[in-house]
């Protein structure tokens, strides 16, 4: 499933930018993030909890930067497992920066996602659904943590 | 199945005690939808309550004054073949008819059909239209709800931890009135695409009396078309009436694109399925 | 972890076990008393072949917990025969070529048989619906639906 959004940052481009790319920040804007761990400069580890009903989520995600582009873009690909409910994910993700003005930054993100397994399989369609509130609520998160930083 | 703990309570505050005390605890009827959830490991309960236990819960009485009151143990099967259902609101017997296969009308009920939350269930629609309530028993209290509000969210109704749905109230309709249960499915009493209930009433000078509309799988939850009252009560029951409950159902709807249809083709449909319903109901409700 | 003990009453027969709650009827019939002849398709309660009958109605025993078949009557295809003679669906079944690989069989007699017990006289359309919870890879269902109005034809005659 694709979940793409475009929106506007009240902030310059650099500082977006750099937001991006510390994992922590950006860690806190992932809604059911419990934390983030560097592996090394181009990889994360995470855990993402989620929720669908009775249902709880509980996915140990990795997560590898694989093009870099400064001010520009960010390719990443995501990897995760959550091995109780025999499912995984795997999203590749991209980021891409314009800057409007010294103020205004545009931020593009689009993330391809596939849920394999069990998960998968019993909801597809409001996984999709859910996955598009998470990155509304990303996407507010993100707006709000750079423009007061 | 992961193991869980096994209780068979005396009567519902028992069973409500015991949800209290486990948090992770889930009631068990008819098992349906439960038992798959738990072989799928979705959900890991730590206890499971059966209420089939406790008696009364399956009763089926008419009161003339309050109407039809179902307990939430009866099964699709009783549902379908109840005569006092036949004869007050055979709108439910035509959605109990299609909900799966025989084995799984002999076991699932229609309490767990409704508390199960899912979108595209066959009864919540149907009992939308029907104006129905429902009970929730506590060791803290008792409250009624109306059907519609009892859903919040895919698989999230509004029982707190400790309730328990304990009786469905279908309050008395008019004596002339027509219903129908369109589901539009891929096979064979399949999982709703989209399912629309619809009931018209009339009175004697032919204007409607009695509008429900329910809608199911074109949402996180099943709907009511809030709006048909306003629109049809009072009035000649017409095409361009229809026309505007039906694009008061369209404008409602907010489905999911998943492998048996897209979002969109939904959209189209409950407006195409509103409408059929709404003639249907309402050449039904001449008959009589 | 609990052990309850219960007593099942299979085609008639008391059993007295001492069974985990999480254990469903249908892994209870095979792994615990041998009745290997209701099957495990799904496990999801959607393809029939676990088809047994609960008190003369046909049910999913992949999604029934043994511990909660509580007194009821069970009736597994091992309980339609008599002895060595066959039950009129099980032979009609045979006649009618109705059977390929066998994997649904059970299920769909158990099915047929609850569908002439509730209507002697079963049309095209009843068997469709009494049979619509029971899949088929093999046949193509045309001679399974023959071979139950053949069986209800006869089970007719002998009443």
């Amino acid at each position: 499933m694709l979940i793409e959004e475009k929106f506007s940052i009240h902030a310059p481009i650099k500082k977006v930018w750099d937001f991006l790319l510390d994992a922590q920040s950006l860690a806190s804007c992932v809604p059911g993030c419990e934390g983030v761990k560097v592996l090394d400069e181009d990889t994360y580890l995470t855990s993402i909890k989620t929720k669908v009903g009775p249902i709880s989520a509980h996915f140990k995600i990795k997560l590898s930067i694989t093009e870099k582009e400064p001010l520009k873009r960010i390719l990443t690909t995501g990897r995760g497992e959550d091995s109780f409910m025999a499912s995984s994910i795997l999203a590749k993700n991209e980021i891409t920066l314009n800057s409007l003005s010294e103020s205004e930054t545009e931020v593009y993100y689009r993330s391809d996602v596939s849920i394999l397994g069990t998960l998968g399989k019993f909801g597809e369609g409001i996984i999709r659904k859910k996955a598009k509130e998470l990155g509304e609520q990303f996407v507010l998160a993100l707006k709000s943590k750079i423009e007061k930083g | 199945m992961k193991y869980f703990e096994y209780i068979e309570p005396k009567d519902l505050a028992e069973a409500s005690q015991i949800l209290n005390e486990y948090p992770e605890a889930k009631i068990l009827a008819g098992g349906a939808s439960l038992v798959v959830l738990i072989k799928n490991n979705l959900i890991q309960p730590s206890h499971l309550v059966n209420i089939k236990t406790i008696p009364g819960l399956d009763q089926l009485r008419w009161d003339s004054k309050e109407g039809l009151k179902i307990g939430p143990l009866n099964r699709h099967r009783d549902i379908f073949e109840s005569p006092l259902i036949r004869q007050h609101c055979p709108i439910l017997s035509e959605a109990a008819s299609k909900i799966s296969s025989p084995p799984i009308r002999n076991m699932g009920t229609i309490g767990g059909n409704i508390c199960h939350g899912e979108p595209a269930a066959d009864f919540p629609p149907a009992l939308i239209a029907l104006g129905a309530k429902l009970r929730l028993f506590s060791t803290k209290g008792e409250r009624i709800v109306a059907v519609e509000e009892f859903f919040v969210d895919f698989y999230e109704t509004i029982l707190s931890k400790t309730e328990i749905l304990s009786e469905i109230i279908i309050p008395p309709l008019p004596s002339r009135i027509g219903g129908t249960y369109i589901k539009l499915d891929k096979t064979n009493n399949s999982i709703a695409i989209v399912g629309v209930a619809a009931l018209i009433g009339v009175d004697e000078k032919g204007n409607c009396n009695y509008v429900g509309v329910g809608l199911g799988g074109v949402a996180p939850t099943p709907l009511k078309v809030k709006n048909a009252g306003e629109i049809l009560l009072g009035k000649k029951v017409e095409e361009d009436l229809i026309e505007k409950v039906a694009k008061e159902a369209q404008l409602i709807a907010n489905p999911i694109t998943n492998i048996y249809a897209s979002d969109r083709y939904r959209k189209e449909m409950v407006y195409v399925l509103t409408k059929r319903a709404l003639k249907e109901a309402f050449s039904k409700a001449l008959m009589i | 972890m609990r052990k309850y003990d219960v007593q099942l009453d299979i085609n008639n027969k008391i059993y007295t076990l001492s069974i985990s709650p999480q254990r469903t009827l249908l892994e209870v019939l095979r792994d615990d008393l041998g009745l290997t002849g209701t099957k495990e398709g799904c496990s999801e309660g959607e393809c029939g072949a676990c088809t047994v009958l609960l008190d003369g109605l046909p049910i999913r025993s992949c999604l029934l917990l043994a511990v909660d078949v509580r007194g009821r009557k069970v009736t597994t295809i091992e309980g339609l025969s008599q002895g060595k003679e066959l039950h009129p669906i099980q032979k009609a079944f045979i006649e009618e070529g109705a059977i390929q690989c066998g994997f649904c069989t059970p299920g769909m007699i158990l099915s047929a048989k609850a569908i002439i017990n509730s209507n002697p006289f079963p049309s095209e359309e009843d068997i469709r619906i009494g049979l619509s919870g029971n899949l088929c890879r093999c046949t193509g269902y045309v001679k399974i639906i023959k071979a139950v109005k053949m069986a209800a034809q006869r089970m007719r005659r002998e009443l």
